[in-house]
């Protein structure tokens, strides 16, 4: 048996491969109880266990909720946390994409050191990048130096109070959450889809618009419920380089720990929970229904 | 194909009334860096031919049908579609139709939207698009097909909406590149017949790149065959297997028993009398001048087995393979200067007795029988 390869490297046939994700077998049942008995005794009990807390707190029922959305400064970070994933998906998806883009067609040496630009921070720690964009960002800071020194502001920039720092944070940390998906999307396009289109009477926007964009749809939507869900959880940078704006990751800290106010600090944690599993599953809905794309779980 | 079926071609055809583009090729040649993935080459292809392109993997056929489709820019020559030399051109303002080898359909798109892109890209009405779907859709017998995703098809379904959404905008020449390569052999036997039907309802000039002989064969009304980015020989099927110029041409087209020549003894005219590098002296016919450095070339079908005096050439060997094939039995004989192995086919039937492994046997063929070919 030979197999024809074309120049893409395309195997014909093996093109509907890739619609079956690969499935556990039935008889392998067996191999899921270990991971998960530890699954529901460190995660799913202590979880329930909050949301139990958060109804049962002095007095049982929806005070803790009530408290929170009738309180402004409370039902204010809620909202900001909103805004804010929404400000750090959208910002980075439109840095990403052309990132992604000039990486899906890179080749050799150039990809190598494209990927590793997008891996190492990756892999650096959060901490550690958040406190570089507090060298940069403060009001004594590197951008603020370079920014009055030539001139062209006469006051410092308060980054570090009115949230933008924070969300500047973000997004670079979350940029190869983006990059990472789009990418697999888009070295998934068949180069020759693109050819296609372009001898069908596609002029390059057309091309992209037409052909490209749909077919790298799949990786954008992964991209962003990664980052949209990521975002509204993230608990350092907002700690570090919130200032007065804070994000519910970190109220939820101040409750518990500082206030050891549980049963808010759990209303405050259900309520995150609650919005970004109905986020998810929504997306999962979207995505079976437009058929196209694949779940978030399956992209390769 | 049914009655319906073939009404709607006939109607296609009548209302095309369209004659295919003269494509010429003027020293058209390609090198990626240092590599030569396309040495000058010329030739024209006629005005709603059928000209197929063969040659081993690698040996330049898709990189030609990339200059002419235009995403392959070339390194120097023109290519001139009546009379318009089109290489400056992007791909999309070429208005040529593309068959690509694993059909390229848009995955995103169901069968009747891929096949009504080229239209949307025009700006045709939607009615109209629509109207011209349908029609290419039952061309294709694939009528219910419209809403299925390309992926939901099988692979000749696959193939069959490459071509109609190839073909939708009545492009003057189609571009093929080995469009049947992924399909089994009947359904490929099949669509070749399919293929050749739609060409005629289109009257389109057809460029189709292929690596299987017979399907070459078949369907083409010339080859050309390409050898390490050159192109050794074009013409009709039959003169290419008849009449082959190089030894390459006489292998890759049908099988060949092909003799390196030592010294051409004597020319007259057409005949010629050869020694071949085993020794072997050999009656052949040559259309050219006869050079060193080539080959007699002798079909399988034309060697006599026994009774063979009667031959210019008459040698005898020893049987040393016996293969039946359906239809024929191919012998391989081993010559009397040990060196030469002979293929020989004879039809195969109920009252001929096969002859045995290492049975004597009388060879030999005619002087007509035995081209000598130049080059290597
Ligand atoms: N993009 C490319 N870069 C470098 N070499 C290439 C490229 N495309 C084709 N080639 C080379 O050009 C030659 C002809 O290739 P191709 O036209 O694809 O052959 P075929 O279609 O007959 O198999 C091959 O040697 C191939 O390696
Ligand atoms: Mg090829």
């Amino acid at each position: 048996m030979t197999q024809v390869v074309n120049e893409a490297g395309f195997v014909p046939g093996a093109a509907r491969a890739w619609r079956k994700p690969w499935r556990p077998g039935r008889g392998n049942g067996f191999l899921l109880i270990a991971p998960l008995t530890l699954l529901c005794a460190l995660f799913v009990v202590p979880l329930a266990l909050v949301v139990v807390r958060s109804f049962s707190g002095p007095q049982p029922g929806l005070a803790q909720y009530i408290e929170i959305v009738s309180n402004p400064s409370t039902a204010w970070v809620v909202l900001y946390t909103f805004w804010t994933a929404l400000l750090v998906t959208a910002a980075t998806l439109l840095l990403s994409y052309p990132v992604a883009f000039t990486i899906s067609r890179a080749k050799g040496r150039l990809l190598t050191v494209c990927l590793a630009m997008v891996l190492i921070p990756f892999w650096t720690s959060t901490v550690i990048r958040t406190y570089g964009w507090i060298v940069i960002l403060q009001r004594r800071g590197i951008l603020n130096d370079i920014l009055v020194g030539s001139g062209l502001i006469d006051q410092p920039l308060r980054l570090m109070n009115d949230g933008s720092g924070m969300q500047i944070a973000m997004i670079h940390i979350m940029l190869p959450f983006m990059i990472l998906p789009l990418l697999s999307a888009m070295r998934g396009i068949d180069a020759n889809l693109m050819r296609a289109a372009s001898v069908l009477g596609a002029n390059p926007l057309r091309q992209f618009v037409h052909v490209y964009l749909p077919m790298s749809l799949p990786g954008v939507s992964a991209g962003c419920v990664l980052v949209f869900i990521s975002s509204l959880g993230f608990y350092i940078t907002p700690a570090l380089l919130g200032g007065q704006r804070t994000m519910i990751a970190v109220l939820i800290e101040q409750q518990a720990s500082r206030l050891l106010n549980w049963p808010l600090a759990s209303a405050l944690a259900t309520i995150l929970l609650v919005l970004t599993s109905a986020l998810f599953i929504i997306y999962e809905r979207l995505m079976a229904r437009l058929g196209g794309g694949k779940p978030v779980g399956e992209v390769q | 194909m049914n009655q319906h079926l073939m009404a709607d071609i006939k109607r296609t055809a009548a209302s095309a009334d369209k004659i295919g583009a003269i494509v010429e090729f003027d020293q058209v040649a390609k090198s990626y860096g240092a590599v030569c993935a396309l040495q000058p080459t010329t030739f024209q292809v006629g005005a709603g031919e059928f000209f197929a392109v063969i040659g081993p993997s690698g040996s330049g056929k898709s990189t030609l049908l990339g200059i002419v489709a235009g995403f392959v820019p070339p390194t120097a020559g023109a290519i001139r579609v009546n009379g318009t030399d089109v290489v400056s051109l992007a791909p999309y303002k070429r208005n040529f139709g593309m068959v690509f080898q694993n059909y390229a359909l848009f995955p995103h798109m169901t069968v009747a939207e891929n096949i009504a892109f080229p239209l949307r890209m025009r700006g045709v009405s939607k009615a109209d698009t629509a109207e011209r779907v349908r029609r290419m859709l039952g061309m294709v017998r694939l009528a219910n097909y419209g809403e299925r995703r390309p992926m939901e098809l099988s692979g000749g379904q696959q193939q069959r909406v490459a071509l109609a959404r190839a073909a939708v905008y009545d492009p003057l020449l189609l571009l093929m590149d080995e469009p049947l390569g992924a399909l089994d052999k009947n359904l490929r036997e099949e669509m070749q017949e399919e293929i050749k039907k739609f060409q005629a309802a289109l009257g389109a000039t057809v460029i189709y790149v292929t690596h299987d002989q017979h399907e070459a064969a078949f369907m083409a009304d010339r080859i050309a065959i390409m050898r390490n980015g050159r192109l050794e020989q074009a013409a009709a099927p039959r003169e290419l297997y008849e009449r082959p110029l190089t030894p390459f041409v006489a292998s890759f087209l049908g099988e060949a028993t092909l003799l390196p020549v030592k010294e051409i003894l004597s020319q007259k005219g057409e005949e010629v009398v050869v020694k071949t590098d085993s020794g072997l002296k050999i009656c052949a016919t040559v259309r050219s001048i006869a050079q060193a450095g080539s080959s007699i070339c002798i079909r399988p079908e034309n060697v006599v087995l026994g009774a063979a005096s009667k031959c210019a050439n008459s040698f005898s060997g020893v049987i040393e393979e016996v293969l039946y094939t359906t239809g024929s039995i191919r012998y391989r004989v081993r010559l009397a200067d040990t060196q030469t192995l002979l293929t020989a086919r004879i039809p195969s039937h109920p009252d001929i007795a096969l002859l045995a492994h290492g049975e004597r046997v009388e060879v030999g063929w005619r002087r007509q029988d035995a081209l000598l070919v130049s080059g290597d």
